[in-house]
Protein backbone atom coordinates (compact mmCIF):
# COMPACT_ATOMS: atom_id res chain seq x y z
CA UNK A 1 0.00 0.00 0.00
CA UNK A 2 1.48 3.52 -1.03
CA UNK A 3 2.51 5.90 1.58
CA UNK A 4 0.42 8.68 2.70
CA UNK A 5 3.00 10.88 0.64
CA UNK A 6 3.09 8.88 -2.22
CA UNK A 7 -0.56 8.98 -2.84
CA UNK A 8 -0.21 12.81 -1.92
CA UNK A 9 2.44 13.41 -4.67
CA UNK A 10 -0.44 11.11 -7.07
CA UNK A 11 -3.28 12.74 -5.92
CA UNK A 12 -1.91 16.67 -6.42
CA UNK A 13 -1.48 16.09 -10.22
CA UNK A 14 -5.37 15.87 -10.81
CA UNK A 15 -5.81 18.58 -8.52
CA UNK A 16 -2.88 21.17 -10.22
CA UNK A 17 -4.88 19.72 -13.66
CA UNK A 18 -8.10 20.83 -12.47
CA UNK A 19 -6.96 24.08 -11.34
CA UNK A 20 -7.73 23.08 -7.66
CA UNK A 21 -4.47 24.21 -6.41
CA UNK A 22 -1.39 25.85 -8.22
CA UNK A 23 1.85 23.73 -8.65
CA UNK A 24 3.58 26.01 -5.60
CA UNK A 25 0.84 25.30 -3.47
CA UNK A 26 1.56 21.58 -4.23
CA UNK A 27 4.96 21.80 -3.41
CA UNK A 28 4.26 23.60 0.07
CA UNK A 29 1.87 21.33 0.73
CA UNK A 30 4.65 17.73 0.32
CA UNK A 31 7.08 19.47 1.66
CA UNK A 32 5.03 19.17 5.24
CA UNK A 33 4.72 15.30 4.50
CA UNK A 34 8.25 14.33 3.88
CA UNK A 35 8.46 10.88 2.49
CA UNK A 36 9.76 8.73 5.93
CA UNK A 37 9.64 5.55 4.71
CA UNK A 38 8.00 2.51 6.35
CA UNK A 39 9.16 2.43 9.89
CA UNK A 40 10.91 -1.12 9.59
CA UNK A 41 12.65 -0.15 6.76
CA UNK A 42 14.79 2.48 8.76
CA UNK A 43 17.63 0.08 10.42
CA UNK A 44 17.75 1.67 13.75
CA UNK A 45 13.76 0.41 14.47
CA UNK A 46 14.66 -2.86 13.64
CA UNK A 47 18.07 -2.76 15.14
CA UNK A 48 16.52 -1.10 18.55
CA UNK A 49 13.67 -3.71 19.37
CA UNK A 50 16.50 -6.77 18.25
CA UNK A 51 18.68 -4.71 20.45
CA UNK A 52 15.82 -4.21 23.36
CA UNK A 53 15.18 -7.94 23.23
CA UNK A 54 18.81 -9.28 23.47
CA UNK A 55 19.35 -7.32 26.69
CA UNK A 56 16.55 -8.59 28.27
CA UNK A 57 17.52 -12.00 27.54
CA UNK A 58 20.91 -11.29 28.93
CA UNK A 59 19.66 -10.10 32.19
CA UNK A 60 17.28 -13.05 32.67
CA UNK A 61 20.06 -15.23 32.23
CA UNK A 62 21.54 -13.22 35.17
CA UNK A 63 18.71 -13.66 36.92
CA UNK A 64 18.47 -17.28 36.01
CA UNK A 65 22.21 -17.90 37.43
CA UNK A 66 20.63 -17.15 40.94
CA UNK A 67 23.33 -15.66 42.47
CA UNK A 68 22.68 -16.57 45.88
CA UNK A 69 25.55 -13.94 47.39
CA UNK A 70 23.10 -11.28 46.17
CA UNK A 71 20.06 -10.29 48.49
CA UNK A 72 16.87 -10.40 47.69
CA UNK A 73 16.17 -6.81 47.87
CA UNK A 74 19.05 -6.03 46.00
CA UNK A 75 18.37 -8.25 42.86
CA UNK A 76 14.76 -6.65 42.81
CA UNK A 77 16.18 -3.09 43.41
CA UNK A 78 18.32 -3.95 40.69
CA UNK A 79 15.67 -4.92 38.20
CA UNK A 80 13.27 -2.09 39.22
CA UNK A 81 16.00 0.48 38.79
CA UNK A 82 16.48 -1.09 34.86
CA UNK A 83 12.80 -1.08 34.20
CA UNK A 84 12.47 2.62 35.13
CA UNK A 85 15.38 3.90 33.79
CA UNK A 86 14.84 1.99 30.05
CA UNK A 87 10.71 3.69 30.61
CA UNK A 88 12.52 6.87 31.33
CA UNK A 89 15.30 6.90 28.57
CA UNK A 90 12.79 5.73 26.11
CA UNK A 91 10.72 8.82 26.94
CA UNK A 92 13.71 11.13 26.54
CA UNK A 93 14.57 9.90 23.33
CA UNK A 94 11.17 10.23 22.38
CA UNK A 95 10.95 13.69 23.21
CA UNK A 96 14.12 14.40 21.01
CA UNK A 97 12.23 13.46 18.03
CA UNK A 98 13.80 10.09 18.26
CA UNK A 99 11.19 7.52 18.68
CA UNK A 100 11.66 4.64 17.01
CA UNK A 101 14.85 4.36 19.28
CA UNK A 102 12.67 4.76 21.94
CA UNK A 103 10.52 2.17 20.97
CA UNK A 104 13.23 -0.21 21.25
CA UNK A 105 13.75 0.97 25.56
CA UNK A 106 9.85 0.58 25.80
CA UNK A 107 10.47 -3.13 24.85
CA UNK A 108 13.41 -3.39 27.02
CA UNK A 109 11.54 -2.10 29.85
CA UNK A 110 8.39 -4.24 29.17
CA UNK A 111 11.12 -7.63 28.83
CA UNK A 112 11.71 -6.27 32.57
CA UNK A 113 8.63 -5.98 33.73
CA UNK A 114 8.10 -9.28 32.95
CA UNK A 115 11.37 -11.13 34.66
CA UNK A 116 10.80 -8.39 37.86
CA UNK A 117 7.41 -10.67 37.98
CA UNK A 118 9.70 -14.00 37.66
CA UNK A 119 12.20 -12.96 39.78
CA UNK A 120 9.70 -12.89 42.50
CA UNK A 121 8.61 -16.10 41.87
CA UNK A 122 12.40 -17.29 42.21
CA UNK A 123 12.99 -15.24 45.28
CA UNK A 124 10.26 -16.89 47.40
CA UNK A 125 9.84 -20.54 45.46
CA UNK A 126 7.02 -19.72 44.13
CA UNK A 127 4.87 -22.48 41.74
CA UNK A 128 1.40 -21.76 41.23
CA UNK A 129 -0.26 -21.28 37.51
CA UNK A 130 2.18 -19.67 35.55
CA UNK A 131 -0.28 -18.33 33.43
CA UNK A 132 -1.45 -15.99 36.12
CA UNK A 133 2.30 -14.68 35.79
CA UNK A 134 1.68 -13.81 32.37
CA UNK A 135 -1.56 -12.39 33.17
CA UNK A 136 -0.13 -10.31 35.40
CA UNK A 137 2.77 -8.92 32.91
CA UNK A 138 -0.14 -7.79 30.61
CA UNK A 139 -2.15 -6.74 32.83
CA UNK A 140 0.13 -3.98 34.04
CA UNK A 141 1.83 -3.13 30.18
CA UNK A 142 -1.35 -2.72 28.33
CA UNK A 143 -2.19 0.14 30.13
CA UNK A 144 0.80 2.07 29.89
CA UNK A 145 1.15 0.58 26.15
CA UNK A 146 -1.88 3.02 25.64
CA UNK A 147 -1.65 5.99 27.50
CA UNK A 148 1.89 7.00 25.47
CA UNK A 149 0.93 5.29 23.15
CA UNK A 150 3.30 3.28 21.79
CA UNK A 151 3.00 0.62 19.05
CA UNK A 152 5.94 -1.82 20.35
CA UNK A 153 4.37 -2.23 23.69
CA UNK A 154 0.90 -2.79 22.50
CA UNK A 155 2.04 -5.47 20.33
CA UNK A 156 4.15 -6.65 23.62
CA UNK A 157 0.91 -6.07 25.32
CA UNK A 158 -1.01 -8.07 23.26
CA UNK A 159 1.87 -11.01 22.34
CA UNK A 160 1.47 -11.12 26.40
CA UNK A 161 -2.58 -11.85 26.09
CA UNK A 162 -2.68 -14.10 23.37
CA UNK A 163 0.00 -16.42 25.02
CA UNK A 164 -1.76 -16.41 28.53
CA UNK A 165 -5.22 -17.41 26.95
CA UNK A 166 -3.70 -20.31 25.08
CA UNK A 167 -2.13 -21.15 28.62
CA UNK A 168 -5.26 -20.79 30.08
CA UNK A 169 -7.13 -22.89 27.99
CA UNK A 170 -4.49 -25.53 28.22
CA UNK A 171 -4.56 -25.86 31.76
CA UNK A 172 -7.14 -27.99 33.03
CA UNK A 173 -7.34 -26.16 36.87
CA UNK A 174 -8.82 -22.95 35.37
CA UNK A 175 -12.23 -22.10 35.03
CA UNK A 176 -12.47 -22.34 31.26
CA UNK A 177 -9.63 -24.95 30.93
CA UNK A 178 -11.58 -27.38 32.90
CA UNK A 179 -14.53 -26.80 30.01
CA UNK A 180 -11.89 -27.84 27.72
CA UNK A 181 -10.64 -30.69 29.30
CA UNK A 182 -13.77 -32.56 28.98
CA UNK A 183 -14.13 -32.29 25.72
CA UNK A 184 -11.78 -31.25 23.10
CA UNK A 185 -13.64 -29.83 20.54
CA UNK A 186 -14.61 -27.21 23.20
CA UNK A 187 -10.99 -25.58 22.56
CA UNK A 188 -11.28 -25.14 19.12
CA UNK A 189 -14.64 -22.99 20.01
CA UNK A 190 -13.07 -21.04 22.98
CA UNK A 191 -10.82 -20.07 20.25
CA UNK A 192 -12.70 -19.06 17.91
CA UNK A 193 -15.13 -17.03 20.22
CA UNK A 194 -11.97 -15.63 21.58
CA UNK A 195 -10.83 -14.47 17.84
CA UNK A 196 -14.10 -13.05 17.13
CA UNK A 197 -13.63 -10.73 20.55
CA UNK A 198 -10.18 -9.95 20.00
CA UNK A 199 -11.40 -8.94 16.32
CA UNK A 200 -13.86 -6.92 17.81
CA UNK A 201 -11.52 -5.32 20.15
CA UNK A 202 -9.11 -4.23 17.30
CA UNK A 203 -11.93 -3.08 15.57
CA UNK A 204 -13.07 -0.41 18.00
CA UNK A 205 -9.50 0.74 17.70
CA UNK A 206 -10.66 2.94 14.92
CA UNK A 207 -8.68 5.05 12.31
CA UNK A 208 -7.29 7.62 14.71
CA UNK A 209 -3.83 7.59 16.15
CA UNK A 210 -4.63 3.67 16.86
CA UNK A 211 -4.84 3.08 13.33
CA UNK A 212 -1.38 0.64 13.35
CA UNK A 213 -2.68 -1.21 16.66
CA UNK A 214 -6.37 -1.86 15.09
CA UNK A 215 -4.80 -3.53 11.54
CA UNK A 216 -2.64 -5.64 14.31
CA UNK A 217 -5.03 -6.82 16.46
CA UNK A 218 -7.67 -7.31 13.79
CA UNK A 219 -5.33 -9.53 12.29
CA UNK A 220 -4.68 -11.80 15.39
CA UNK A 221 -8.50 -11.57 15.43
CA UNK A 222 -8.60 -13.24 12.05
CA UNK A 223 -5.71 -15.60 12.41
CA UNK A 224 -7.27 -17.10 15.58
CA UNK A 225 -10.86 -17.46 13.91
CA UNK A 226 -9.52 -19.02 11.07
CA UNK A 227 -7.54 -21.60 12.73
CA UNK A 228 -10.48 -22.31 15.67
CA UNK A 229 -13.12 -22.91 12.31
CA UNK A 230 -11.00 -25.28 10.02
CA UNK A 231 -10.78 -27.89 12.68
CA UNK A 232 -14.27 -27.72 13.23
CA UNK A 233 -14.91 -28.56 9.79
CA UNK A 234 -13.58 -31.81 10.43
CA UNK A 235 -16.02 -32.94 12.82
CA UNK A 236 -17.30 -35.83 11.34
CA UNK A 237 -13.96 -37.21 9.89
CA UNK A 238 -12.23 -37.20 13.56
CA UNK A 239 -14.52 -39.28 14.97
CA UNK A 240 -15.88 -40.57 18.21
CA UNK A 241 -12.77 -39.52 20.06
CA UNK A 242 -13.03 -35.41 19.12
CA UNK A 243 -16.71 -35.54 20.37
CA UNK A 244 -17.59 -37.51 22.96
CA UNK A 245 -15.71 -36.77 26.18
CA UNK A 246 -16.52 -37.43 29.68
CA UNK A 247 -20.57 -36.99 31.05
CA UNK A 248 -20.63 -33.14 29.75
CA UNK A 249 -22.20 -30.90 31.98
CA UNK A 250 -22.63 -27.15 30.68
CA UNK A 251 -19.41 -25.52 29.53
CA UNK A 252 -20.20 -22.33 31.76
CA UNK A 253 -16.94 -20.85 30.88
CA UNK A 254 -17.39 -21.15 27.62
CA UNK A 255 -20.64 -19.81 26.89
CA UNK A 256 -19.25 -16.70 28.92
CA UNK A 257 -16.80 -16.30 26.01
CA UNK A 258 -19.01 -16.68 23.52
CA UNK A 259 -21.79 -13.89 25.10
CA UNK A 260 -18.69 -11.87 25.82
CA UNK A 261 -17.60 -12.42 21.70
CA UNK A 262 -20.94 -11.46 21.19
CA UNK A 263 -21.34 -8.61 23.12
CA UNK A 264 -17.84 -7.12 21.76
CA UNK A 265 -19.54 -7.52 18.07
CA UNK A 266 -22.23 -5.09 19.24
CA UNK A 267 -20.26 -2.63 20.40
CA UNK A 268 -17.32 -2.75 17.74
CA UNK A 269 -20.48 -2.18 14.99
CA UNK A 270 -21.20 1.38 16.10
CA UNK A 271 -17.16 1.93 15.17
CA UNK A 272 -17.53 0.99 11.52
CA UNK A 273 -16.50 3.88 9.36
CA UNK A 274 -19.82 5.36 8.23
CA UNK A 275 -21.57 3.44 5.49
CA UNK A 276 -25.04 2.20 4.55
CA UNK A 277 -26.75 0.67 7.79
CA UNK A 278 -27.04 -2.56 5.65
CA UNK A 279 -23.36 -3.08 4.73
CA UNK A 280 -22.67 -2.48 8.02
CA UNK A 281 -24.93 -4.64 9.92
CA UNK A 282 -24.01 -7.11 7.42
CA UNK A 283 -20.39 -6.80 8.53
CA UNK A 284 -21.51 -7.65 12.24
CA UNK A 285 -24.02 -10.63 11.44
CA UNK A 286 -21.47 -12.34 9.51
CA UNK A 287 -19.77 -12.22 12.48
CA UNK A 288 -22.37 -12.79 15.07
CA UNK A 289 -22.81 -16.06 12.48
CA UNK A 290 -20.02 -17.39 13.70
CA UNK A 291 -20.96 -17.32 17.24
CA UNK A 292 -24.27 -18.87 16.81
CA UNK A 293 -22.15 -21.62 14.69
CA UNK A 294 -19.77 -22.22 17.70
CA UNK A 295 -23.02 -21.76 20.39
CA UNK A 296 -25.06 -25.04 18.37
CA UNK A 297 -21.99 -26.85 17.99
CA UNK A 298 -21.26 -26.38 22.02
CA UNK A 299 -24.61 -27.31 22.47
CA UNK A 300 -24.56 -30.52 20.16
CA UNK A 301 -21.67 -31.85 22.14
CA UNK A 302 -23.47 -31.39 25.49
CA UNK A 303 -26.65 -33.23 24.11
CA UNK A 304 -24.36 -35.81 22.84
CA UNK A 305 -26.36 -35.55 19.05
CA UNK A 306 -25.51 -38.45 16.77
CA UNK A 307 -22.84 -38.32 14.67
CA UNK A 308 -25.05 -36.77 11.40
CA UNK A 309 -25.84 -33.45 13.25
CA UNK A 310 -21.82 -33.07 13.10
CA UNK A 311 -21.66 -33.44 9.29
CA UNK A 312 -24.34 -31.18 8.86
CA UNK A 313 -22.55 -28.68 10.90
CA UNK A 314 -19.44 -29.39 8.97
CA UNK A 315 -21.45 -27.83 5.91
CA UNK A 316 -22.08 -25.11 7.68
CA UNK A 317 -18.38 -24.13 8.51
CA UNK A 318 -18.09 -24.53 5.19
CA UNK A 319 -20.77 -21.89 4.27
CA UNK A 320 -19.91 -19.95 6.90
CA UNK A 321 -16.49 -19.46 6.22
CA UNK A 322 -17.31 -18.42 2.66
CA UNK A 323 -19.71 -15.67 3.70
CA UNK A 324 -17.50 -14.34 6.11
CA UNK A 325 -14.68 -14.13 3.48
CA UNK A 326 -17.07 -12.76 1.39
CA UNK A 327 -17.93 -9.67 3.92
CA UNK A 328 -14.43 -9.21 4.69
CA UNK A 329 -13.41 -8.80 1.13
CA UNK A 330 -16.51 -6.44 0.54
CA UNK A 331 -16.31 -4.19 3.49
CA UNK A 332 -12.67 -4.58 3.17
CA UNK A 333 -12.74 -2.75 -0.38
CA UNK A 334 -15.34 -0.11 0.72
CA UNK A 335 -13.77 1.29 3.71
CA UNK A 336 -10.01 1.21 2.85
CA UNK A 337 -8.69 -2.04 4.77
CA UNK A 338 -6.71 -4.25 2.63
CA UNK A 339 -5.33 -6.84 5.21
CA UNK A 340 -9.49 -7.93 5.52
CA UNK A 341 -9.43 -8.14 1.72
CA UNK A 342 -6.35 -10.14 2.03
CA UNK A 343 -7.62 -12.08 5.38
CA UNK A 344 -10.69 -13.15 2.83
CA UNK A 345 -8.53 -14.42 -0.01
CA UNK A 346 -6.83 -16.64 2.55
CA UNK A 347 -9.96 -17.69 4.17
CA UNK A 348 -11.22 -19.03 0.99
CA UNK A 349 -7.91 -20.82 -0.01
CA UNK A 350 -7.96 -22.35 3.39
CA UNK A 351 -11.32 -23.30 2.99
CA UNK A 352 -11.40 -24.56 -0.78
CA UNK A 353 -8.09 -26.72 0.77
CA UNK A 354 -9.63 -27.98 3.85
CA UNK A 355 -12.82 -29.31 1.81
CA UNK A 356 -10.35 -30.63 -1.02
CA UNK A 357 -8.73 -32.71 2.02
CA UNK A 358 -12.20 -33.73 3.13
CA UNK A 359 -13.39 -34.53 -0.15
CA UNK A 360 -17.12 -34.04 0.03
CA UNK A 361 -18.86 -36.75 -0.62
CA UNK A 362 -17.44 -38.35 -4.35
CA UNK A 363 -14.51 -37.08 -6.31
CA UNK A 364 -17.31 -35.94 -8.87
CA UNK A 365 -19.18 -34.22 -5.79
CA UNK A 366 -16.08 -32.31 -4.85
CA UNK A 367 -15.39 -31.36 -8.56
CA UNK A 368 -18.79 -29.77 -9.20
CA UNK A 369 -18.69 -28.08 -5.37
CA UNK A 370 -14.94 -26.70 -6.65
CA UNK A 371 -16.56 -25.44 -10.20
CA UNK A 372 -19.39 -23.94 -8.89
CA UNK A 373 -17.30 -22.01 -6.09
CA UNK A 374 -14.78 -21.39 -8.42
CA UNK A 375 -17.58 -19.63 -10.78
CA UNK A 376 -18.95 -17.82 -8.07
CA UNK A 377 -15.88 -15.92 -6.97
CA UNK A 378 -14.92 -15.24 -11.07
CA UNK A 379 -18.34 -13.77 -10.70
CA UNK A 380 -17.74 -11.67 -7.71
CA UNK A 381 -14.32 -10.47 -8.87
CA UNK A 382 -16.18 -9.19 -12.14
CA UNK A 383 -18.84 -7.21 -10.06
CA UNK A 384 -16.18 -6.09 -7.53
CA UNK A 385 -14.45 -4.37 -11.34
CA UNK A 386 -17.37 -3.21 -12.48
CA UNK A 387 -18.24 -1.81 -9.29
CA UNK A 388 -14.78 0.26 -9.11
CA UNK A 389 -14.84 1.28 -12.67
CA UNK A 390 -18.78 2.70 -11.75
CA UNK A 391 -17.10 4.47 -8.61
CA UNK A 392 -14.51 5.94 -10.76
CA UNK A 393 -16.57 7.02 -13.41
CA UNK A 394 -19.11 9.07 -10.90
CA UNK A 395 -15.75 10.53 -9.62
CA UNK A 396 -14.69 11.77 -12.74
CA UNK A 397 -18.15 12.99 -13.77
CA UNK A 398 -18.22 15.26 -10.23
CA UNK A 399 -14.47 16.46 -11.07
CA UNK A 400 -15.60 17.63 -14.66
CA UNK A 401 -18.44 19.40 -13.67
CA UNK A 402 -17.19 21.17 -11.06
CA UNK B 1 -1.35 14.67 30.35
CA UNK B 2 -1.18 11.73 28.07
CA UNK B 3 2.88 11.46 29.72
CA UNK B 4 1.15 12.19 32.61
CA UNK B 5 -0.96 8.94 31.82
CA UNK B 6 1.71 7.15 31.02
CA UNK B 7 4.30 7.71 33.73
CA UNK B 8 1.13 6.66 36.32
CA UNK B 9 1.23 3.53 34.71
CA UNK B 10 4.79 2.88 35.06
CA UNK B 11 4.72 3.78 38.50
CA UNK B 12 1.60 1.59 39.22
CA UNK B 13 3.37 -1.26 37.73
CA UNK B 14 7.08 -0.38 39.85
CA UNK B 15 4.31 -0.24 42.56
CA UNK B 16 2.87 -4.12 41.93
CA UNK B 17 6.28 -5.30 42.24
CA UNK B 18 7.52 -3.59 45.39
CA UNK B 19 4.04 -4.42 47.28
CA UNK B 20 4.03 -8.02 45.97
CA UNK B 21 7.30 -9.15 46.99
CA UNK B 22 6.43 -6.64 50.25
CA UNK B 23 3.21 -8.59 51.04
CA UNK B 24 5.39 -12.19 50.58
CA UNK B 25 7.62 -10.67 53.04
CA UNK B 26 5.46 -9.69 55.85
CA UNK B 27 3.56 -13.22 55.09
CA UNK B 28 6.73 -15.29 55.70
CA UNK B 29 7.62 -12.80 58.45
CA UNK B 30 4.70 -13.86 60.47
CA UNK B 31 4.18 -17.31 59.74
CA UNK B 32 4.83 -20.68 61.11
CA UNK B 33 7.64 -23.06 59.77
CA UNK B 34 6.24 -27.01 59.78
CA UNK B 35 8.39 -29.92 57.81
CA UNK B 36 6.71 -32.18 55.20
CA UNK B 37 8.41 -35.48 53.84
CA UNK B 38 9.29 -35.30 49.48
CA UNK B 39 8.91 -38.34 48.35
CA UNK B 40 10.03 -37.81 44.57
CA UNK B 41 12.27 -35.08 43.20
CA UNK B 42 12.94 -34.83 39.59
CA UNK B 43 15.55 -32.12 39.02
CA UNK B 44 15.18 -29.69 35.64
CA UNK B 45 17.01 -26.75 33.90
CA UNK B 46 14.83 -23.95 32.78
CA UNK B 47 16.13 -20.79 30.47
CA UNK B 48 14.93 -19.00 33.78
CA UNK B 49 16.56 -20.51 36.64
CA UNK B 50 17.43 -23.86 37.76
CA UNK B 51 15.26 -25.29 40.47
CA UNK B 52 14.28 -28.97 41.87
CA UNK B 53 11.00 -29.97 41.46
CA UNK B 54 9.68 -31.57 44.77
CA UNK B 55 6.39 -33.78 45.25
CA UNK B 56 5.06 -34.20 48.22
CA UNK B 57 3.61 -37.48 50.55
CA UNK B 58 0.59 -34.86 50.66
CA UNK B 59 0.48 -34.36 47.02
CA UNK B 60 -1.79 -37.50 46.56
CA UNK B 61 -4.91 -38.05 48.85
CA UNK B 62 -7.47 -41.17 48.61
CA UNK B 63 -10.73 -40.06 47.06
CA UNK B 64 -12.76 -40.89 50.08
CA UNK B 65 -10.90 -38.93 52.21
CA UNK B 66 -11.67 -35.97 50.96
CA UNK B 67 -15.19 -34.54 53.18
CA UNK B 68 -17.26 -32.57 50.87
CA UNK B 69 -18.05 -35.17 47.92
CA UNK B 70 -15.69 -35.48 44.43
CA UNK B 71 -13.89 -32.03 43.72
CA UNK B 72 -13.20 -30.88 40.26
CA UNK B 73 -9.98 -29.67 38.53
CA UNK B 74 -8.81 -26.68 39.89
CA UNK B 75 -10.96 -26.90 43.02
CA UNK B 76 -9.53 -25.66 46.25
CA UNK B 77 -8.89 -28.54 49.00
CA UNK B 78 -8.36 -27.85 52.58
CA UNK B 79 -6.23 -30.76 53.98
CA UNK B 80 -5.48 -31.31 57.90
CA UNK B 81 -2.05 -32.17 59.38
CA UNK B 82 -1.01 -33.83 62.39
CA UNK B 83 2.59 -34.27 63.49
CA UNK B 84 4.09 -37.94 63.47
CA UNK B 85 7.73 -38.71 63.15
CA UNK B 86 8.32 -35.17 62.95
CA UNK B 87 7.37 -34.15 59.71
CA UNK B 88 3.50 -33.72 58.93
CA UNK B 89 1.36 -36.09 58.00
CA UNK B 90 -2.01 -36.02 56.20
CA UNK B 91 -5.39 -36.31 59.09
CA UNK B 92 -7.94 -35.30 56.92
CA UNK B 93 -9.06 -33.19 53.98
CA UNK B 94 -12.57 -31.06 53.29
CA UNK B 95 -13.19 -29.22 50.29
CA UNK B 96 -13.84 -26.11 52.80
CA UNK B 97 -11.84 -24.33 54.96
CA UNK B 98 -11.55 -25.64 58.12
CA UNK B 99 -10.22 -24.84 61.42
CA UNK B 100 -7.40 -27.31 63.06
CA UNK B 101 -7.89 -29.40 66.15
CA UNK B 102 -4.96 -28.72 68.79
CA UNK B 103 -1.75 -29.74 67.30
CA UNK B 104 -2.76 -29.43 64.05
CA UNK B 105 -2.34 -27.51 61.15
CA UNK B 106 -4.20 -26.91 57.61
CA UNK B 107 -2.96 -26.42 54.59
CA UNK B 108 -4.41 -25.30 51.15
CA UNK B 109 -4.29 -27.20 47.53
CA UNK B 110 -5.53 -27.26 44.18
CA UNK B 111 -6.68 -30.18 42.25
CA UNK B 112 -4.66 -30.94 39.10
CA UNK B 113 -5.50 -34.25 38.49
CA UNK B 114 -7.76 -37.29 39.35
CA UNK B 115 -6.46 -41.58 39.37
CA UNK B 116 -7.31 -44.70 39.69
CA UNK B 117 -4.25 -46.11 40.95
CA UNK B 118 -4.67 -49.64 41.85
CA UNK B 119 -8.30 -49.27 41.93
CA UNK B 120 -8.47 -46.67 43.94
CA UNK B 121 -9.91 -43.18 42.96
CA UNK B 122 -7.00 -40.81 44.01
CA UNK B 123 -6.52 -36.66 43.92
CA UNK B 124 -3.59 -35.20 43.00
CA UNK B 125 -2.93 -31.86 44.70
CA UNK B 126 -0.57 -28.90 44.28
CA UNK B 127 0.06 -26.35 46.76
CA UNK B 128 2.79 -24.36 45.17
CA UNK B 129 5.81 -25.12 46.67
CA UNK B 130 6.52 -27.50 44.25
CA UNK B 131 9.67 -26.00 42.70
CA UNK B 132 12.83 -24.72 44.64
CA UNK B 133 14.96 -21.91 42.76
CA UNK B 134 18.75 -23.28 43.21
CA UNK B 135 22.34 -21.35 42.15
CA UNK B 136 23.03 -22.65 38.38
CA UNK B 137 24.68 -25.56 38.50
CA UNK B 138 23.05 -27.04 42.30
CA UNK B 139 20.17 -28.44 41.17
CA UNK B 140 19.94 -32.46 41.76
CA UNK B 141 19.51 -33.39 45.48
CA UNK B 142 21.51 -35.47 46.90
CA UNK B 143 20.27 -39.20 48.25
CA UNK B 144 18.80 -39.13 51.63
CA UNK B 145 15.51 -38.29 53.67
CA UNK B 146 14.37 -35.51 51.84
CA UNK B 147 12.18 -32.63 53.94
CA UNK B 148 10.84 -29.17 53.19
CA UNK B 149 10.70 -26.42 55.49
CA UNK B 150 7.58 -24.85 54.77
CA UNK B 151 5.89 -21.62 55.80
CA UNK B 152 1.65 -21.70 56.47
CA UNK B 153 0.96 -18.12 56.33
CA UNK B 154 -2.50 -16.58 56.80
CA UNK B 155 -5.08 -18.55 55.15
CA UNK B 156 -3.31 -21.49 55.65
CA UNK B 157 -1.00 -20.39 52.25
CA UNK B 158 2.15 -22.37 52.08
CA UNK B 159 5.44 -20.95 50.97
CA UNK B 160 8.38 -23.00 50.98
CA UNK B 161 11.55 -21.71 52.67
CA UNK B 162 14.22 -24.27 52.48
CA UNK B 163 14.71 -28.01 52.18
CA UNK B 164 16.78 -30.47 54.11
CA UNK B 165 18.73 -34.23 52.91
CA UNK B 166 19.38 -36.06 56.18
CA UNK B 167 18.99 -33.36 58.16
CA UNK B 168 21.70 -30.93 56.07
CA UNK B 169 19.83 -27.30 54.23
CA UNK B 170 19.94 -27.87 50.72
CA UNK B 171 21.80 -26.02 48.87
CA UNK B 172 24.39 -25.58 51.32
CA UNK B 173 24.64 -22.00 51.20
CA UNK B 174 21.44 -21.05 53.03
CA UNK B 175 19.36 -18.03 51.07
Amino acid sequence: MPSFTRRLRQETLGWVRDGVVTAQQVEAILARYPESGRWFQRPSAIFSILGGALVVMAIALVIAHNWAEIPRWAKLAGVLTLLLGSYAGGLFLRARDRGLVGEGLFVLAGGLLLLGIALIGQLYNLAGRESDAVLLWWALLIPAAYALPSIALIVLGWCGASVWFCMFVLDRTTWLGRDVYANATLGAVAFGAAGVLVWAIGSLHGDGEFHRARRLIEQLGLLTILVAMVPLGFLKQLGGWWIVGASMRLPAAVLILLALAAVAVGVAWLRFPPDRPIIRAGLAASLLLVIVYLLVVTLKLVQQTPESVYHMLGWTNWAILLVMALALILCGARWDRSAWINWGVIWIGVDAVARYVELVGTMLQASALFAATGVFVLALGGALELLRRRVTAKVAVLRASA
Amino acid sequence: MRRGLFIAAVLVQALVLVAWSASLEWELAGAERIRLEVVQRDPRDLLRGDYVSLQYVIADIPLETIAGGRPDYGDRVWVTLRLQDNVYALAAASRAPVTPGPGQRVIVGRVQSLSNTSGRPEVHLVYGIERLYVPEGRSGLPRGRVEAEIALAEGARPFLTRVFVDGRPYPSKAR
